[in-house]
């Protein structure tokens, strides 16, 4: 394309590109040495881990680390708590999200405009605020140790990311459909079922993403509301491997690399699909 | 085929619209308002209650009215100005070290180098890791015998400069700093180059012509269109850094003797260690005001800029 | 012994398991200094930390980052100069922090650290960390729980390099050998409104025996209960610690453990400022008083 290539090529001293490159080029080793140190050293001792061979490839591969995650470590049962309370948070999300953003930008009412502006502030609450208080209310409704202990909470924190994702995607979807759908005779429900849900599908990915980041490795509430092994979540998985006074790091680091390498494994094969719809969302946002 | 309505019937029909309408956005918003308040309003009124007792978590509360507000400015064995100083240093590095750098790649990225996409997927790479990965990698940057750090002053021959870096009061908070900046970089740049992207060519093409370097025109062009995604990298770079918690927990402790604490870890010691759970509302309380405060100041600076 | 499953007067708890602070010592590094067992006095104690520091041995690793680690130190220091009953009683029994012996201890403690006989990049490391370099031989001594018996008798490379003693006793006059650090501190509780509390309360008290048997037997703890049966298994780091602790007459309970959760974190940042030199004897005792008592 023409236009692209004039404005890259031009005027740039081939000087300043080299500089550029190895800037570049540092900074990508400086980020990928951390997932070879968790590769390697989950496959490590702790005598190599802690003295005497910390950087280098393992000189004995520990694979039984690997086993003993599974096993003793209960790794296996974790991801697939993980996974479960992840995905239907981000489903709710999605869906409250939808139905809330609908509302706000689609219908005109008077208290609109607020009404986003009072969901925008959760983007500012921290987390810890409220993790007291609920508490105290989920044990008192004998509440915990449920799945859905777990899953209310998360779907309520990526909320406001959520509805400012969507209002930005749902400003692409134009008037016009809504108005033929309404003379057809749809009715606002209608209308957001037919048109709007299928049109928001971009959001889908983008609110996935954000969504996922924060319910995957979260720990204070997963570790707060779940005491029991059968409903717990990897991030407290793993924290739960280290000894009261005493720790085998090689463990954490094959449970760590357990609850890793699917975020790898993902990011790196959708990656054009994500960063395309990361790029659209926060565009819009 | 419409009918003719007189005016009694009018209204009646408007006014039942209108409750439907009503009725309908309600329904709409339920579900969204239930999971918010909920989770997020409620409990804040509840913090604000449970700031002003003495509670230990089990037995009812005492009322002590804003003595944990004075306890929290006064009390020795409470870091609370330590910890905000060290949340405010932290959101200081992260506005004007880490922002620029991540506007800086995201411009660079910007410009269709080879390799963009590859660049962009290993940047955001750290965002992803578990923090207990980073914080342990850091730890063993950071050891004074084997760790890369002393052993590369050595190897350079400043030996002079080797320190104990998580145990030395003067380097400590630095050593959580930097990790805590390096990790979220590839976050805000992902933001910023999505930004950049948007950016129309024809705006560049025209730039351009008029005989400007890709400098200028990053500076003088792109930098304004993505001003409203700088100001929500801001707020999010300040609130998340008032809300540190892991790598100091993992790197330092918080320590040497305290001096590394900041509002999250202290949170938690008031909660889990100490059983002081009016003093841990206090601090919730006294966290969203901050929290708050910057997101209102932030916007209103960025409004300002805005002629 | 139970005090702490105890609370004005009733139990409330089965202990499950007892450790209490052991002096390891990697008879090798002695070796190299010119000693063959670990020294009994505290007079020849010091002696040798200054052997081996002419030596290039470090004496001494403690990991500063946890705090509790910095406690196994200065709490035998202290006990063994002031006595069981005297620190017993600014733990538990509301005396007061201002305490001159307790001072001279801080600064004994603290003598030690300017000497140089402990790592001074122990400020910034772990316990884990600590532990791995007493393994692989850098300091002569670790004083830490005996739940690390297990660990190193386990360890087929270091096994036959460690024993334990009692650290020695330092003002004679007011304390002496056979006054330990420790105690039964876990414990087992079921709460008064679970369904049938009371079986739970028998089952409960049956698993702690258990517990406590096959910890004992797994070297990561001591008897709470009298063991029973053949316990020849057990490796002999454990062995020479049940027999201190059989010929033990009073036990203090760990600082952190004993008091309360609140004036424990007040205590454990103050001991903090201690390891790292940032106040003395008369400072520690000066601000635990005002602050607790």
């Amino acid at each position: 394309m023409q236009l692209e290539e004039r404005y890259t090529l031009k005027k740039s001293n081939p000087a300043v590109k080299v500089l550029v490159y190895i800037l570049l080029v540092i900074w990508a080793f400086i980020n990928i040495f951390p997932i070879y140190f968790m590769f390697t050293f989950s496959l490590k001792s702790n005598e190599e881990i802690f003295g005497e061979n910390v950087v280098g490839l393992p000189k004995e591969w520990l694979f039984s680390n690997y086993v003993s995650a599974m096993n003793t470590g209960n790794m296996g049962l974790y991801f697939v708590n993980s996974v479960l309370v992840t995905t239907v948070s981000i489903f709710i999300s999605l869906a409250a999200a939808m139905m809330a953003t609908y509302a706000i930008t689609r219908i005109k009412w008077k208290g609109a405009n607020f009404t986003n502006s009072f969901f925008m502030l959760g983007l500012t609450i921290p987390l810890q605020a409220s993790i007291v208080p609920v508490y105290v209310i989920l044990s008192k409704l004998h509440w915990l140790n449920h799945y859905s202990t777990l899953i209310i909470p998360y779907s309520a924190f990526t909320l406001s990311m959520s509805i400012l994702i969507c209002t930005g995607f749902m400003v692409d979807i134009p008037y016009d459909l809504d108005e033929a759908a309404r003379i057809d005779g749809c009715g606002l429900w209608g209308t957001f079922g037919r048109i709007i849900v299928p049109l928001l599908k971009p959001a889908y990915a983008t609110i996935g993403i954000y969504a996922f980041l924060q319910c995957w490795n979260e720990f204070m509430f997963a570790n707060v509301f779940i005491s029991d092994s059968a409903h717990r979540t990897l991030p407290v998985g793993i924290k739960a491997l280290s000894g009261a006074y005493t720790t085998d790091w090689g463990p954490i680091g094959a449970a760590l690399v357990i609850a890793t390498f699917p975020t790898l494994i993902v990011y790196i094969f959708l990656c054009r699909k994500i960063q395309d719809s990361f790029i659209a969302g926060a565009v819009k946002g | 085929m419409w009918k003719v309505f007189d005016m009694a019937d009018n209204k009646t029909i408007k006014r039942k619209t209108d409750f439907k309408k009503g009725l309908d956005i309600f329904l709409f918003l339920l579900p969204a308002i239930l999971l918010f308040v909920g989770i997020l309003i409620a409990p804040i009124a509840v913090s604000l209650y449970r700031s002003l007792q003495k509670w230990n978590g089990f037995s009812p509360g005492t009322f002590i009215g804003f003595k944990n507000y004075k306890d929290l400015f006064t009390s020795g064995s409470i870091n609370w100005m330590t910890s905000l100083k060290n949340a405010l240093i932290i959101a200081f590095f992260s506005v004007f070290v880490q922002l620029p750098f991540s506007l800086l790649l995201a411009l660079l990225l910007g410009r269709k180098y080879k390799g963009e996409r590859f660049f962009l997927t290993v940047y955001f790479m750290p965002v992803l890791i578990s923090t207990v990965v980073i914080g342990q990698l850091w730890l063993k940057i950071y050891n004074p015998d084997y760790g890369i750090l002393n052993r590369a002053l050595a190897a350079l021959g400043l030996v002079d400069w080797q320190r104990i870096w998580v145990g030395d009061p003067k380097t400590a908070l630095g050593s959580v700093v930097v990790p805590t900046i390096w990790q979220y970089v590839g976050y805000h740049m992902l933001l910023m180059y999505a930004g950049v992207k948007g950016v129309s060519p024809d705006l560049r093409e025209a730039a351009m012509l008029d005989g400007a370097t890709n400098w200028q025109v990053d500076r003088y062009v792109v930098i304004p269109v993505i001003k409203p995604i700088i100001r929500t990298s801001v707020i999010f770079a300040v609130t998340g850094s008032l809300k540190t918690y892991d790598l100091v927990r993992i790197i330092t402790n918080a320590g040497p003797t305290h001096k590394t604490e900041v509002p999250s870890t202290l949170l938690e010691d008031m909660l889990f260690l100490r059983n002081r759970y009016g003093m841990g509302s206090t601090i919730s309380v006294m966290l969203i005001i901050l929290c708050f405060a910057f997101a209102l100041a932030i916007t209103a600076a960025f409004k300002e800029k805005e002629y | 012994m139970l005090g702490n499953s105890t609370y004005e007067g009733k139990h409330y708890g089965v202990p499950l398991t007892m450790n209490i602070v052991g002096l390891f010592a990697n008879m090798d590094l002695l070796k190299e200094a010119g000693y063959d067992e670990i020294p009994g006095t505290y007079e020849d104690f010091i002696k040798c930390c200054d052997d081996l520091k002419a030596k290039g041995i470090t004496p001494f690793g403690c990991a500063g980052k946890e705090t509790w680690c910095v406690t196994e130190y200065l709490e035998s220091i202290i006990e063994k100069s002031i006595g069981a009953e005297e620190l017993n009683n600014v733990f538990v029994n509301g005396a007061t922090w201002n305490n001159q012996g307790i001072a001279k201890a801080v600064d004994t403690f603290q003598e030690m650290i300017k000497k140089e006989y402990f790592d001074p990049a122990g400020i910034g490391l772990t316990n884990d960390e600590v532990k791995a370099n007493f393994m692989a031989g850098k300091y002569a001594f670790y004083m830490n729980g005996t739940w690390n018996c297990a660990d190193f008798a386990g360890n087929d490379e270091f096994k036959d390099k460690v024993k334990v003693a009692e650290f020695p006793v330092i003002d004679s006059s007011k304390s002496k050998l056979g006054q330990l650090i420790g105690g039964p501190s876990d414990t087992l509780a079921v709460a008064a409104s679970s369904p049938n509390a009371e079986r739970a309360a028998d089952y409960a008290m049956e698993l702690g025996k258990l517990i406590c048997h096959y910890g004992y037997l797994d070297g990561c703890g001591l008897p709470a209960w009298t063991p029973y049966g053949d316990t020849s298994s057990v490796n002999p780091l454990t062995q020479t610690v049940s027999e201190i602790v059989a010929n033990a007459d009073s036990m203090v309970l760990f600082g952190d453990t004993a008091m309360t959760a609140d004036d424990a974190q007040v205590y454990l940042s103050y001991v903090d400022q201690v390891y790292g030199s940032a106040i003395d004897g008369a400072g520690f005792i000066e601000g635990l008083a005002s602050d607790l008592r």
